[in-house]
């Protein structure tokens, strides 16, 4: 009592941004007072505490309160809360919300924060009615009850905000209402130091525009109706009914509630939680500290490409593992000290569809990562063959899958059918490595790239986890190269 | 020449890039929500900043990630979010705010076809004038559009020094095809990049006032919860931060928003010519499309002919004066973009009349293609490419 007796509200405002644009009658001022009775009676410091606010007029509260304070946008303060929560935990972070900002076009947030157990404390001023733009419906406009646009009263229910924030996992969960203010003060008190998601619903009253077109009086009405409103009301709740009569037949009263704390448990909050992960996991920085090096990553002066450049293209089916056949093959280049280039293309699906990957090799600069027509190509299936066996220069190699492609004879071009599934299901008891395979094979016909540097780059890699079945892949192509050379 | 295969030396795809620019660039959260082509960089994040004592979050939509990027952002950290076309359109409110407010960020869109879902894995530089003015109001903007790999990770340092000295959004545009392609990449010692912070204010708690530039465009901030108690709204504001009406308060943050970019201009606008002395024709294109074009150019040069390469590398603000310059001394410029034509009109209005302007749109989810851009220097009357 002695603390409360110390308190002077003013050395909490800004007294310089008054007069603050209430109407008379509001009850959100009750609640922002009783907001500054909780926080002095808890002792927060006052330099780690932050306010974060959406739009509407609950929100303006932040605006008048001297502490660090964010009036975001319509909604979201939630977002900008985990953010801030999240870079400092150590900060005390409330949320100042209403019905339409926290639950209607910020109800996605609401939930999500819910569910995270994000640490900060949500109080949500719940006027049932959108008091800012004029006295609209809000989600928390109970059925019947007239608004500014429901001249003859809303059809729709109103949104049970407590049940949805206990329902999508947050920790501390309480209702309470201007006309009990200090009862609010405990509420919120217990609500700043729970170690989670802590959700205040905050009764309060639009005199302005729900009392007025409900028919409900002015604040001190409205706050006697809140009063006879909540007696007995478990019952009315658990049967999901209304109460009627408060201001006549056409109804205009709020939804039945319970008051108090009305859920509350105990797990890891999120901020905790990743600080625990991070410490669980302790991996070092995955890549070290590179030595001082004069390599810039853009040449100084620019030029125009004129080396000569070895123009690969690998084609086949979504999951044949053409883009990783193609990644190892630049990797074996840059890593024997030339340049490389890999470009893809692919579908939508994880599996199947059309994929294609486009490596360049160069002793200079590449200007233009795609191959327009390949020195190379690479076909694993008929579809990949018929589209691209016709763009490929004079004298270029092709390789094809003889188990699942029959190549047409082309002029100037060496056409390799060799039995790459086969090799594939023989070597690895699978068709999995139809991609290591050729690409062994493709090496060994083109020494686009020295096949020790094919070996390392596989290695470093570990296709599928497994370096040394990756290997014996890659050589089973060589070696049905080798084959064909010996016995043509 | 031989390329040093030396430490440092590594295969890298450009949205990896984006990341480790970012973590090299003293970016310590992260926060976005999974979509076709930019998901790399979120799966990156999540390695690289946890054990830097940094945080990877993956929000319920991209209206949420830019709000925790702000958020983060107030309390002192380096923040990022990276996303493509549809969730960019969704960014959209929080990027007007972080420019009403001048919170640091950064924004990565990756740009994919639309419009609307349109070809999630193709490419496309459809976002251009979505970055420019795509939140309601007149507002300060950076926009930035690397064109390889290496650039990628150069213009994410750039862009979060740009972010931080000017207190603005950076926005950072690159196509699939950029945000996919793998290059050899010899990325500097991140010890001696430059990296930049805002600048905090120096007076005591209760002397300072948040908006007032004092003399200068960008004001000091001070980070949430370091003893400074201050307002932050999207609402007009005053140099205290509150709320205002004033007609002539009002005119006065305006101003003051937009000045600090035009009066930074030299430090904020950037751009790469290829073979302009000469050149009679010049073609103007980024990202992907100036890899295009650049080998258009060689080719057309093989041939004798007179062309040049204007690349951006800074799409907002645009380079206008640069356009203008190159109008009073080229015969035509041609415009090659993944769009239907958006750089375009800027390039018409900077040359104002003084060269002919041309377009090479192409808007079909293919990359622009060196024959493209050649097809379009002949329709510009370059003779002998065939």
């Amino acid at each position: 009592m002695s603390e409360r007796a110390a308190l002077d509200y003013r050395q909490y405002l800004r007294v310089d941004m008054m007069p603050h644009l209430l109407c008379p009658g509001c009850g959100h001022g009750i609640v922002l007072k009783a907001i500054l009775r909780a926080l002095h009676r808890v002792g927060l410091p006052r330099e780690r505490v932050v306010f974060v606010s959406g739009i509407g007029c609950s929100s303006r509260i932040v605006g008048y309160v001297d502490f660090c304070t964010l009036h975001t946008t319509h909604g979201r303060p939630l977002t900008f809360a985990t953010g801030l929560k999240l870079a400092r935990p150590d900060l005390h972070v409330i949320v100042i919300t209403g019905d339409g900002d926290g639950l209607a076009i910020g109800g996605n947030h609401l939930i999500h924060a819910a569910r995270r157990n994000v640490g900060l404390t949500c109080l949500l001023l719940n006027n049932a009615t959108y008091g800012m733009t004029g006295g609209q419906s809000a989600p928390t406009t109970p059925e019947g009850a007239r608004s500014a646009n429901a001249p003859d009263g809303g059809v729709e229910p109103a949104f049970d905000a407590c049940g949805l924030v206990a329902g999508a996992g947050g920790t501390f969960v309480a209702r309470g209402m201007t006309a009990a203010p200090l009862g609010l003060d405990d509420l919120i008190a217990r609500a700043l130091v729970h170690p989670g998601f802590a959700f205040v619903e905050i009764l309060s009253d639009c005199p302005e525009y729900f009392g007025r077109y409900n028919g409900l009086g002015r604040g001190p009405e409205m706050l006697e109706a809140q009063r006879l409103h909540v007696e007995g009301v478990d019952a009315l709740l658990a049967e999901k009914r209304f109460v009627p009569g408060l201001a006549g037949e056409r109804g205009g009263a709020r939804p039945p509630v319970a008051l108090g704390v009305l859920h509350e448990a105990r797990r890891p909050e999120l901020a905790a939680a990743l600080a625990a992960a991070r410490a669980a996991a302790a991996r070092p920085a995955r890549r070290p500290a590179p030595p001082p090096s004069a390599a810039r990553p853009r040449a100084a002066a620019p030029a125009l490409a004129d080396a000569p450049q070895c123009r690969v293209r690998l084609a086949g089916a979504g999951g044949q593992g053409i883009v990783l056949a193609g990644l190892l093959l630049a990797e074996a280049a840059v890593a024997a000290g030339r340049n490389a280039t890999h470009a893809q293309a692919y579908g939508p699906e994880s599996r199947g569809g059309a994929s294609r990957a486009e490596v360049i090799v160069s002793d200079g600069e590449i200007d233009y990562p795609y191959v327009d027509r390949a020195d190379l190509l690479v076909a694993l299936t008929q579809e990949a063959y018929d589209r691209y066996a016709g763009e490929v220069r004079p004298g270029a190699l092709v390789v094809v899958d003889a188990d699942r492609v029959a190549p047409r004879p082309a002029d100037g071009v060496a056409c390799h059918a060799l039995p790459i599934t086969a090799t594939a299901a023989r070597v690895l008891g699978a068709a999995v490595g139809a991609n290591l395979v050729a690409l062994g094979a493709l090496v060994a016909l083109s020494g686009v790239v020295e096949g020790e540097a094919l070996e390392r780059a596989v290695v470093a890699r570990r296709p599928g986890g497994d370096a040394a079945r990756a290997l014996r892949a890659v050589r089973a192509g060589a070696e049905l190269v080798a084959a064909g050379r010996e016995t043509p | 020449m031989t390329h040093a295969a030396g430490a440092g030396v590594e295969l890298l795809q450009g949205n990896d890039a984006c990341a480790r620019g970012a973590a090299d660039a003293g970016c310590r959260f992260y926060a976005g929500y999974p979509i076709t082509p930019s998901s790399e960089i979120a799966e990156r994040m999540a390695e690289l900043l946890p054990p830097l004592g940094g945080v990877a979050i993956q929000m319920e939509d991209e209206i949420a990630s830019l709000g925790a990027v702000l958020g983060a952002s107030l309390a002192g950290a380096k923040a990022m979010t990276a996303t493509s076309g549809p969730g960019f359109s969704l960014m959209q409110e929080h990027l007007g705010y972080a420019a009403a407010t001048e919170i640091p960020c950064v924004v990565v869109d990756v740009m994919r076809a639309g419009p609307s879902t349109g070809l999630p894995t193709s490419p496309a530089q459809g976002d251009v004038m979505q970055a420019r003015w795509g939140t309601h109001g007149d507002h300060p903007i950076v926009a930035l559009a690397p064109a390889s790999v290496a650039e990628v990770y150069e213009l994410t340092v750039r862009a979060f020094t740009l972010a931080e000295r000017y207190r603005t959004p950076v926005v950072l545009l690159w196509d699939e095809v950029i945000g996919h392609v793998r290059e050899r990449v010899a990325l500097p010692d991140p010890a001696t990049l430059e990296r930049v912070e805002r600048a905090r204010p120096a007076a005591a708690p209760g002397a300072w006032r948040p908006y007032a530039a004092n003399g200068q465009e960008v004001p000091a901030m001070a980070d949430f919860g370091s003893g400074h108690r201050w307002h932050v709204t999207g609402l007009a504001h005053d140099e205290r931060g509150y709320p205002t009406q004033d007609p002539a308060v009002v005119a006065r943050l305006q101003e003051r928003l937009h000045a600090k970019l035009a009066r930074h201009r030299a430090d904020v606008v950037a751009w790469e010519g290829v073979a302009l002395d000469d050149a009679e024709v010049v073609v103007v294109a980024f990202g992907i499309g100036a890899r295009a074009a650049r080998r258009a150019v060689a080719l057309a040069r093989r041939r004798g002919a007179r062309v040049g390469l204007f690349r951006p590398r800074t799409l907002w603000p645009f380079p206008d004066r640069e356009i203008a310059d190159l109008a009073g001394r080229a015969r035509a410029l041609v415009v090659a973009e993944m769009n239907l034509g958006q750089i375009v009109g800027e390039v018409e209005r900077a040359a104002a009349g003084r060269a002919a302007v041309t377009g090479r749109f192409r808007a079909d989810g293919q990359p622009l293609t060196p024959e493209d851009v050649l097809e379009a220097l002949g329709a510009a009357g370059v003779g002998g490419l065939a």
